[in-house]
């Protein structure tokens, strides 16, 4: 797109807030973060979501961009286009070193496990997951043991800096909360945690609901729910041994 | 007829990975689910956190309709009701019972069904 176009869409949106200028804006330079994600793709990451996580560098981009700068928006945006990509990467790292054959492998199984659990009504067995995907068992065990090395990304983090995280449908889960006693060890150890985290601690332990269930209702895999509890039950139990070390 | 799987290991975070590695070996042979094998793995590395070693057992007996888990010795910490609340979500039973040399051992009990 020439310049004088891109700098009257600019215009429309910076200056008058026209928000479909800038979704045109965002259009016209998707092939742009498509390029830039490509050359970050066969790192274990799905090329899809490096696209879509260029693609929020790129709006973060236009609306910072300062027109009295006088550079082109596509020279602008690479920088933030890039620096997002690469914090996701940095988000998302494997805590010991996994050999690719075992991550692609996990993240197959992965994907295989909530297909299946939808499929048969309940989670598959390691044999079932194994014959889905073509391995042996002990194959299927090394995968799914080593995705535990797998950090995810904070479900809090926002995705635009300026804005608060929220997590939709909170307000039930906050209520269960509020209902621990003030003070109490539990509330403690939930207080420790990030909002997301608590969520899904509160479903899967004062609630019950199963793993499957809390990845249906949060809208992640059961493999990410299973991380997020290992992870929030580390994070509580530190903030119990620190209370009962000050107690 | 019961199947026993017993490992000893140092009380040390770095072996978690490897009981848990075994209980997943275990599960799959007892074709549980996967997210039952997953918290059968959570419940018991919380439960070796309260080890007082210098060393660790994991004793993992399969029933027809059951896993039994004993872990032991633990300090008095595996008593503590707020860790009983969490590990009560995960198994359908847990006790903590006194070892022969006086010592503390938690029992964890998981039906071989679909996670609760």
């Amino acid at each position: 797109m020439p310049s004088d176009a891109q700098r009257a869409l600019l215009v429309a949106y910076l200056e008058n807030g026209d928000v479909r200028a800038r979704d045109r804006l965002v259009e016209e330079l998707m092939p742009l973060v498509r390029s830039l994600a490509n050359r970050y793709a066969g790192r274990g990451e799905p090329t899809e979501d490096l696209v879509q996580v260029g693609a929020i560098g790129l709006v973060k981009a236009i609306d910072r961009f300062e027109l009295e700068k006088g550079v082109e928006l596509s020279t602008y945006a690479v920088p933030t286009i890039v620096g997002e990509i690469r914090r996701h990467f940095r988000d998302r790292t494997w805590g010991v070193h996994v050999p690719r054959r075992l991550k692609e492998l996990s993240m197959r199984l992965s994907r295989m496990r909530d297909e299946l659990s939808a499929e048969l009504g309940r989670s598959p067995t390691v044999a079932e997951l194994a014959e889905a995907v073509g391995v042996d068992e002990e194959e299927a065990i090394d995968a799914l043991e080593a995705s535990k090395a797998y950090a995810p990304r904070s479900l809090d983090q926002p995705y635009d800096d300026d804005e608060p995280a929220r997590v939709p449908g909170l307000a039930d889960e906050e209520r269960g909360y509020a209902a621990l006693e003030r003070g109490s060890v539990v509330r403690q150890g939930l207080d420790a945690l990030e909002e997301r985290e608590r969520r899904i601690v509160v479903l899967r332990f004062l609630r019950g609901m199963s793993q499957s269930e809390i990845a249906a209702e949060v809208g992640i895999s059961q493999m990410h729910v299973s991380r997020l509890l290992r992870k929030s039950l580390e994070t509580m139990r530190g903030r119990l041994e620190e209370t009962e070390v000050t107690a | 007829m019961t199947d026993v799987v017993s490992i000893s290991v140092p009380a040390a975070p770095g072996w978690t990975g490897v009981v848990e590695l075994v209980l997943a070996g275990l599960g799959a042979r007892l074709d549980l689910p996967y997210d039952r094998i997953d918290e059968l793995q959570l419940a018991t590395t919380a439960v070796l956190e309260d080890a007082v070693g210098p060393d660790v057992r994991v004793d993992a007996s399969a029933r027809a309709d059951s896993v039994d888990i004993r872990v032991g010795p633990l300090g008095a910490a595996a008593a503590d009701p707020a860790r009983r609340r969490v590990l009560d979500a995960l198994a359908d039973r847990v006790a903590v019972e006194p070892g022969e040399e006086g010592d503390t051992w938690a029992v964890l009990t998981f039906a071989r069904g679909g996670a609760r």
